[in-house]
């Protein structure tokens, strides 16, 4: 048995390590995986878990000491998912005492993590390139779909950081990509709308979230697969209506 | 011929190490995360437009590839393997068939809607199920490793 302070603290490690795994993409596996493993280096027994992807219950020792958090929204930071992983790590090995790991993860959770918003938008613009290159072998346009690719992920950052919504975020900075190819293709700086827009919408499609819906479901998690596919399905509709209502006009 | 590999090779490439970059994956991961993605895309080049395995097998075939690849990276390098598992899949997401979808929707053009539909769900089913697969085949793969080191 563990003394009641040490069981509060590991407990909250614990509590803490799954929801920023959570909060940060991670699946459910690896999710179950680090805050058990955490239980167990902390000495408790009888560790329980239930995780879903809006809140976790831990509880342990078979004593009525259950807590529980909620995890309002869901981003993709895998810096921070490598993060709690290493520090999961060092306290397994012994490198870290109970009260370091709940500080160190305190920090991760406080501090950004996520590389710089310029190096963000390179990169969406670098990929909307590449992608429309590999998906329609145009080269000819590729230059539009890298600047309105960088444009538009630059205003979907924003977007996001201002108004807290995600599929708000998405839509309007699917118009946006429509409307910008458009216009480039009616002052016939362009030749192909659909080359463009379809590489310019790949940094907003939910690459992670289908994934993860699929591991999770693969391995057992019914509650958190179909939930995750849903959010990549509610954002898929979001793209796709933003580049709808535009198109519809041109 | 070599040319063409080498193009989809090195564009895949990049655009896993974009879409990384766009979820802040570690710097240090940057070349594994390439190799994977862009192999995987030869190899999903290989067996769909010159082999004609059909849509479903060549996904499915894909994402294991991608899974026990990124297990042995993940292994290697001592990040979680959701580092590698997701910008691999960078070029195999079904992005043009999913716009295709919604454009010839718009269009009103329904029988097309429905061709690009089922592409889109075979893929992502596809790749669903190799992914499980995956976890299968590393699970296998590691614990014949363990039982030989046991053995000997």
């Amino acid at each position: 048995m563990v003394d009641n302070e040490r069981l509060v603290l590991a407990l909250n490690c614990s509590l803490l390590a799954g929801k920023l795994l959570i909060e940060n993409g991670s699946n459910m596996e690896r999710v179950n995986d680090t805050m058990y493993r955490i239980a167990q280096n902390a000495g408790l027994h009888y560790f329980q878990a239930f995780t879903t992807v809006t809140g976790i219950v831990v509880s342990a020792e078979r004593m009525p000491n259950a807590e529980a958090t909620d995890i309002r929204s869901r981003a993709d930071n895998l810096a921070k998912v490598v993060a709690v992983n290493e520090l999961s790590r060092e306290f397994a090995t012994g490198k870290l005492s109970l009260e370091d790991l709940y500080d160190k993860l305190q920090d991760v959770d406080h501090s950004k993590m996520q590389l710089s918003l310029f190096t963000q938008c390179m990169a969406a613009a670098i990929l909307s390139l590449t992608l429309m290159i590999v998906f329609t072998n145009d080269v000819k346009d590729s230059w539009a779909g890298f600047i309105i690719g960088g444009v538009s992920y630059w205003f979907y950052l924003w977007l996001v950081k201002k108004f807290r919504i995600k599929y708000m975020g998405e839509f309007v900075s699917s118009l946006l990509i429509a409307l910008m190819a458009g216009f480039s293709y009616k002052l016939g700086w362009t030749g192909n709308v659909n080359a463009i827009i379809i590489g310019a919408v790949m940094p907003l499609v939910p690459g992670v979230a289908l994934t993860n819906a699929a591991r999770d479901l693969v391995s057992g998690h019914l509650i958190s697969g179909p939930t995750r596919a849903l959010e990549a399905v509610i954002t898929a509709i979001a793209i796709g209506c933003g580049i709808v209502i535009v198109l519809r006009y041109f | 011929m070599v040319w063409y590999f080498l193009r989809q090779f090195l564009l895949a490439g990049i655009a896993s190490i974009c879409f990384g970059a766009l979820r802040s994956t570690p710097w240090s991961a940057a070349i594994p995360i390439a190799l994977i993605g862009g192999l995987d895309w030869i190899f999903y080049v290989v067996i769909y437009y010159k082999l004609h395995l059909g849509l479903a097998v060549c996904n499915l075939l894909a994402a294991l590839g991608i899974s026990v690849a990124s297990f042995y990276a993940a292994r290697h390098y001592r990040l979680p393997m959701i580092v590698f598992n997701v910008p691999a899949l960078a070029a195999l997401v079904p992005g043009g068939q999913a716009y295709k979808v919604v454009r010839y929707f718009v269009m009103g053009h329904y029988d097309l809607t429905l061709f690009y539909l089922y592409q889109v769900v075979v893929i992502c089913g596809a790749i669903t199920i190799g992914y499980g697969l995956g976890d299968v085949v590393n699970r296998m793969l590691f614990y014949r490793h363990k039982r030989l080191r046991q053995n000997r």
